[in-house]
């Protein structure tokens, strides 16, 4: 009955108010969480994104900024404890 | 998953779903706000209402008005991408780059993430011991009570209960609004540099002047803000279908967070206007000098306000580190679960806590400087942040029909850009201190 009242939206058959409620209906927490399961049996499922030079160059770029802009946070507060 | 932690996130479907069937769509709103008003409320954190402060005192009334609007435009176009991101693909955002770029690339990520957020919790600490001594109360009282109150919060075994406290405490930000109008600005100024942007502070782009630009970006645009709203998305278990309320909640962040921002360079401007010199001043000074020009309970309520900015956003930022934690570990993560069963968790989201209002009782800790640059590295470590940011918003295996399109990608991108070029014209400040535009 509640897994069709997913199915349908409709929620007027069942009444939960409380987690332990909700406890009563294992069927109904499985359906209302499928979304969640599929979205975690995917990304379970997912290898690593292929780099090309193009990628590989721009994330080690922007690694190479971090770098840089934290040797000019340093530079700054040398400067500024003298 | 574990069973508690299924049933709560189910109840809370159960829920939405419910106020969508029957037609209560103030109830729905009610039910799917909190992630993006939580974020950027705890954003406007005690170190970015300083930074504010040093805006308003240092230049007054004049380009920093509508400068702070636009920094939460930009704030609003990178958190709308990770509202996305958590309800389509379920998973925090340090899981998803170890997932999609490994190991090497992911452990960058999470020293960057870290390091800004140890650093930045820190300051939050900072920001509750200086309103606290308005009060005239002891560093001492003020960071155990404010550690105890941190870990109430997460007494409830329940997102939804510490969301809606963390919420409602969030929302004294907004005190900022009243100590505005307390100060009695001239209201046709405030009005002329939002359509303006002027006038524009003496000395063009030098080192001083940069350094309030990029910490007023970095008070707005940050690494721990994208770990934090993807991984609260997450265990708040929004659902595709739910992606429209997420963007919208985000957007009533955004507008609270400016007004607040906004309402506090207005509520300092009257030392501007008075010839205050306010450069080396911590948030109880601001209350002190304020007092003339916004009276008893104006400098009062701005001293709360620091407290609660620090409050507010020392719990945010040490959540956002525990989620990352625990998506890398591959333990249990959510504040659906009990203590037994996310231990790890809530042992790192405590001894996080514990450690950086530790730091701050240390004698002679050189607090001020963290002040001063914990903005000014946020905004330099987040171009990667960014970086991955769009990568994984525009990976069609993760995001399918939900990736980014052409014009949003446009924007962020200009986003990113627009961060880099202010870096580098605070390393060229910093580097060559005659250099200004």
């Amino acid at each position: 009955m509640t897994t069709t009242s997913i199915a349908t939206n409709d929620t007027s058959s069942v009444t939960i108010r409380t987690q332990r409620e909700m406890e009563k209906h294992p069927e109904l927490v499985e359906a209302l969480l499928t979304e969640q399961k599929e979205a975690m049996q995917r990304l379970e499922n997912m290898g690593r994104m292929p780099l090309g030079w193009g990628l590989k160059t721009l994330i080690w770029g922007l690694r190479l900024y971090v770098v840089f802009m934290l040797v000019a946070v340093a530079f700054t507060v040398v400067n500024n404890l003298r | 998953m574990n069973a508690r932690e299924n049933t709560s996130r189910a109840l809370d479907r159960w829920k939405v779903m419910d106020a969508k069937t029957k037609g209560k769509y103030a109830r729905l709103l009610w039910l799917l706000i909190g992630p993006g008003v939580l974020v950027m409320l705890g954003e406007n954190d005690a170190p970015s209402m300083l930074s504010y402060s040093a805006s308003g005192s240092q230049y007054g009334i004049g380009v920093f008005l509508p400068f702070v609007v636009l920094t939460f435009l930009m704030a609003f176009v990178v958190q709308e991408i990770t509202v996305r991101l958590g309800a389509v693909s379920k998973a925090g955002h340090a899981e998803l780059i170890y997932k999609r770029f490994g190991r090497f690339w992911g452990n960058f990520a999470m020293i960057d993430l870290i390091f800004t957020n140890f650093l930045t919790l820190i300051t939050e600490f900072v920001g509750v011991v200086a309103g606290a001594s308005y009060f005239h109360i002891s560093k001492f009282i003020a960071i155990p009570v404010a550690i105890v109150i941190i870990l109430l919060a997460y007494s409830f075994r329940r997102y939804w209960s510490w969301e809606r406290i963390t919420m409602a405490l969030a929302l004294f930000n907004l005190v900022f609004i009243p100590i505005a109008v307390l100060a009695h600005p001239d209201w046709s100024a405030v009005g002329k540099s939002f359509l303006t942007f002027q006038p524009f502070p003496a000395g063009g782009l030098n080192n001083n002047n940069l350094v309030i630009f990029l910490s007023d970006i970095g008070a707005t645009i940050t690494p721990w803000m994208l770990f934090f709203q993807q991984g609260a998305v997450t265990d708040k278990g929004l659902s595709k279908h739910d992606i429209r309320h997420g963007q919208l909640d985000t957007l009533l962040g955004a507008i609270l967070a400016t007004l607040a921002a906004v309402a506090c360079i207005i509520a300092t401007s009257p030392l501007f206007i008075h010839h205050m010199n306010s450069a080396s001043f911590g948030a109880a000074q601001f209350a002190q000098a304020l007092q003339p020009y916004i009276g008893r309970t104006g400098s009062t309520l701005f001293a709360l306000g620091i407290m609660e900015a620090g409050l507010v956003a020392a719990t945010a930022i040490s959540t956002s580190s525990a989620y990352a934690y625990g998506e890398v570990q591959r333990k249990n993560h959510s504040l659906n679960s009990s203590f037994k069963e996310a231990k790890s968790f809530y042992l790192t989201l405590f001894a996080i806590v514990m450690v950086a209002g530790g730091i701050v009782l240390i004698p002679h800790f050189p607090l001020e400087w963290v002040v001063l640059i914990v903005n000014v590295i946020a905004v330099l470590t987040m171009p990667p942040a960014l970086g991955f940011l769009l990568l994984l918003v525009n990976d069609k295996e993760i995001m399918g029909e939900y990736r980014n399109k052409a014009w949003a990608n446009t924007l962020a991108i200009s986003i990113g850009v627009f961060i880099c070029i202010a870096g580098i014209l605070y390393a060229l400040t910093a580097i060559f201190p005659n250099f200004t535009l």
